[in-house]
């Protein structure tokens, strides 16, 4: 990450702006929307996942205290992604199978759940979202910022 | 079978309140299939989309509207690994990929 953060330094213009936006785990309970009723159906299996973001953070830290960028601020917000089925649901979490999983009880309680809410429910999972907003500074500007 | 993600808008919404991208010349890291690219790519000058996954590359080029053909284009890359010559980007944005 440190490398793709240099990189990313090195196409950039001076002063050049960066936004890194990604989640910080773990998700949200998945839950079944149907109109305006929200049913809680559990958790995803997420044990062997450290939450937040912890290395990505690592990494923006060294590039900053090496002087390539200055946080300008820091946002967040909550995303969420709708499924009418528990197909399209696992395919989406195939992406993520190193961290999060759909165990088969979770997932046999949301196939029941989206049959029996036929055809208004979907299902749903919330992620909270990290907004970085960086810009592009030289070393000798940042030593010489640290000076004053 | 149907799904959608923050059809909310709360992405679409940080993006729009990002001025620096009107008229920027755009890295996109991560760029997958294009999903945070058309919130702000009509408005970029440029923009250049990187991901290792040729799949969401494909995408990406296949789902570009007609308006945005010369504006947006798609490389199979690895981050670490930019086949860009210095300075050449105004803004960069990290799509979910750091």
């Amino acid at each position: 990450m440190v490398h793709a953060l240099s990189e990313v330094w090195r196409t950039l213009v001076p002063g050049g702006l960066v936004l890194d936006i990604r989640p910080y785990l773990p998700f949200g309970p998945l839950e079944l929307v149907d109109g305006p009723i929200v049913e809680q159906l559990g958790r995803l299996d997420e044990a062997e996942f450290d939450p937040g973001d912890p290395a990505a953070d690592v990494a923006l830290g060294e590039v900053m205290r090496r002087g390539l960028y200055a946080l300008e601020g820091t946002g967040s917000f909550h995303s969420a992604g709708y499924w009418d089925s528990l197909a399209e649901l696992r395919d989406y979490l195939k992406d993520w199978y190193d961290v999060a999983r759909l165990p088969r009880p979770l997932a046999d309680q949301a196939r029941r759940a989206l049959q029996r809410s036929r055809p208004s429910g979907v299902l749903r999972l919330q992620t909270y979202v990290v907004v970085n907003r960086m810009r592009k500074i030289f070393p000798a500007e940042s030593a010489a910022a640290r000076r004053r | 079978m149907t799904s959608s993600f923050d059809p909310e808008g709360y992405e679409a919404a940080v993006l729009a309140g990002v001025p620096e991208l009107t008229g920027a010349r755009v890295l996109e890291l991560g760029v997958g299939d294009g999903r945070l690219t058309w919130e702000y790519a009509a408005r970029a000058r440029s923009v250049v989309g990187v991901d290792t996954d040729g799949e969401g590359v494909a995408y990406l080029m296949e789902d570009r509207p007609p308006g945005l053909h010369d504006q947006v284009s798609g490389v199979i890359a690895d981050g670490r690994f930019l086949p860009f010559a210095a300075e050449r980007f105004d803004a960069a944005v990290l799509a979910w990929s750091l």
